[in-house]
């Protein structure tokens, strides 16, 4: 066998895509990269999504140290068959990730031949990437870029929407990597423009991109001081794919209380995607065990642990604590149910979904917002998604659309920029596209129109229960 | 789960792909459980010369692509059309009751690319 049983295991959800499929996998393991980043912050999601798929070597360089031997630990434990070490140098592809001053100074082209490079830079809650495939382009951006001087403002940054956006653009590096290394889909050639606050994601075009690099770099839309976020608390329903992410810039944000809600223990298949957990916590509650990663984080940070599945029955009392609900499950039942009690609660709700290399996110708010059901009335019919199949989900992906959900909960919490309340985001992966539907309130909907017929939770069934816990948030 | 012939079989799939200019093209779904398995075949003096496939599923349902393609190749279109979906499972020695119905489909597509080519489509 090309793979241990172990690895197939492991990488179970990426195998079982025909683009990766068994040889891909391998080829994954066998890839090197190069990371350079400021701190060890900066560079951490990025590493944590790489060594979660599986990529073999991981060759790491900060300014600043700290904190790097327990992000090796966890790397270790997240994925036994990643090899991570300190280098100046080396790798088949380079990741630069820092704030605009750092990256021009420190992604000039390295001595020796060029390897396929990202530079992704954010400053508050902008920021972008880009993939240089040769050395006259990199050349040719890094002279774009304005210089600018550290002025006094800096040390009042919004450092809320810089952990989201290094979180999401470090994320979004990983999974360039990954389509580097397969020759896959294409990757983000000409920069991706990323403003969370706005929630917008734009490929610039040469022109265009050298107005909004200084407009980055200037920071003119940041500024904004975010209330303290300690006296928050944020249920995350889901404890997995989705739910790792959203807990993990939480935590860095210092938001003060966290609920987790999920009946399920780790498995050996999850930690491809779920950066909480590890190795060592195989069979444990996926609630506990994201505790203990995430106290690792923030040891003020309180944890709520809910080890249940979501019902009827406990949905209300479970939700009427939190201000802000972040639906991170897996399944359309219980998306359903969660849904309807936000909604007959009056609570918002951050949702997400993701399969093979889509995500989806909206922000549902309550009562006066588009509902999950005005954009699926009922309960999809068996077959009509491949959501119980076993249709895999690439390692970052989830990473992506749950720092996503987590600019919206921070946004939602201190009333800053421009929410996905009217709009749902698309994101393709595989071609590194971002797509924005706006969304109405339907007057037809069932849950929040004119007419309503369901005035109370109902039965939501599982169609196929057996195959539930395979699918893949 | 699965034995050791159906992990290979699955994380290294024989014959995985397309063929551009296919004789003959099967496709068969399970819907409930998502499963899509397309096999393409090439045939030369009514022999497959060349089989491959293409599916979205679980372990079992790749593994049994991989298979059929493999005992398909070489052998005449009736020979072939007597490669029963029990005859793959049987071949990756077995595969859990529960795929036996849901996944063990990779013969039927089998079918299918043939009677497209016999019935002169392309």
């Amino acid at each position: 066998m090309i793979l241990t049983r172990e690895q197939i295991n492991r990488y179970l959800r990426q195998i079982i895509m025909p683009e990766i499929s068994g040889p891909g996998q391998k080829k994954i393991l066998e890839t090197s990269v190069f990371i350079c980043g400021e701190s060890v912050q900066d560079i951490a999601p990025a590493v944590y999504y790489l060594a979660g798929a599986g990529l073999g070597r991981i060759y790491c360089r900060v300014d600043d140290a700290q904190g790097m031997d327990k992000l090796f630990a966890d790397v270790h434990d997240l994925n036994g068959d990643v090899t991570i070490e300190r280098a100046d140098g080396g790798g088949e592809f380079r990741v630069f990730l820092g704030k605009p001053e750092f990256i021009l100074q420190k992604s000039a082209p390295l001595p020796g031949s060029f390897v396929p490079t990202i530079v992704s830079l954010y400053n508050g809650w902008q920021g972008g990437l880009q993939v240089f495939k040769d050395q006259d382009s990199l050349r040719a951006f890094l002279a774009k870029l304005p210089d600018k001087e550290p002025s006094p403002e800096r040390a009042a940054r919004d450092t809320t929407g810089e952990i989201v956006s290094f979180c999401l653009l470090g994320t979004l590096c990983a999974m360039e990597i990954i389509k580097l290394a397969l020759e896959l889909g294409e990757t983000a050639d000409q920069f991706l423009y990323v403003n969370l606050l706005s929630m917008e994601f734009v490929r610039l075009g040469k022109e265009e991109s050298g107005a909004k690099l200084k407009e980055l770099v200037m920071g003119a839309e940041t500024g904004t001081s975010p209330r303290e976020l300690a006296h928050h608390k944020v249920l995350i329903v889901g404890a997995g794919g989705l739910g790792a992410p959203v807990a993990y810039t939480l935590a860095l944000a210092g938001v003060g209380t966290i609920g987790l809600v999920d009946y399920d223990n780790v498995e050996i298949s999850n930690l491809h995607r779920q950066i909480v957990h590890a190795f060592s916590r195989i069979g444990q509650p996926k609630v506990e065990s994201a505790t203990v990663f995430l106290k690792g984080i923030n040891p003020g940070l309180r944890i709520n642990c809910y080890k249940t599945a979501l019902s009827k029955e406990n949905v209300f009392e479970i939700i009427d604590d939190y201000d802000v609900i972040v639906d991170a499950l897996d399944n359309f039942p219980t998306r359903f149910l969660l849904n309807d009690a936000c909604f007959f609660a009056k609570k918002p709700l951050v949702d997400a979904g993701v399969i093979r290399f889509d995500g989806t996110c909206m922000t549902i708010l309550n009562p006066e917002g588009p509902c999950y059901r005005c954009r699926y009335p009922e309960i999809p019919a068996p077959g009509s998604t491949p959501s119980c199949s076993e249709v895999g989900v690439l390692g970052p992906l989830p990473g992506i659309m749950g720092f996503m959900q987590s600019a919206e909960v921070i946004k939602l919490l201190t009333g800053q920029g421009a929410l996905l309340s009217d709009r749902i985001i698309f994101f393709d992966g595989l071609y590194t596209d971002f797509c924005t539907i706006h969304l109405s309130k339907k007057g037809t909907c069932p849950l929040c129109g004119t007419n309503p017929t369901i005035h109370e939770l109902q039965e939501y069934e599982f169609v196929c229960a057996d195959t539930a816990q395979e699918s893949n948030t | 789960m699965y034995n050791d012939t159906v992990l290979d079989y699955f994380s290294n799939p024989r014959n995985v792909g397309e063929i551009k200019d296919a004789d003959g093209v099967g496709s068969v779904g399970n819907p409930v459980d998502g499963d899509k398995i397309t096999i393409y075949i090439k045939v030369k003096d009514d022999t497959l010369a060349d089989v491959k496939f293409k599916t979205y599923g679980c372990a079992a349902a790749i593994a049994a692509s991989s298979m059929v393609t493999v005992m398909a190749s070489g052998k005449t279109l009736s020979e072939a059309l007597r490669i029963k979906n029990e005859d793959v499972a049987e071949a990756l020695g077995g595969l859990p009751p529960k795929k036996l119905q849901c996944s063990n489909i990779a013969a039927d597509a089998l079918h299918q690319a043939i009677a497209d080519y016999q019935n002169g489509r392309r």
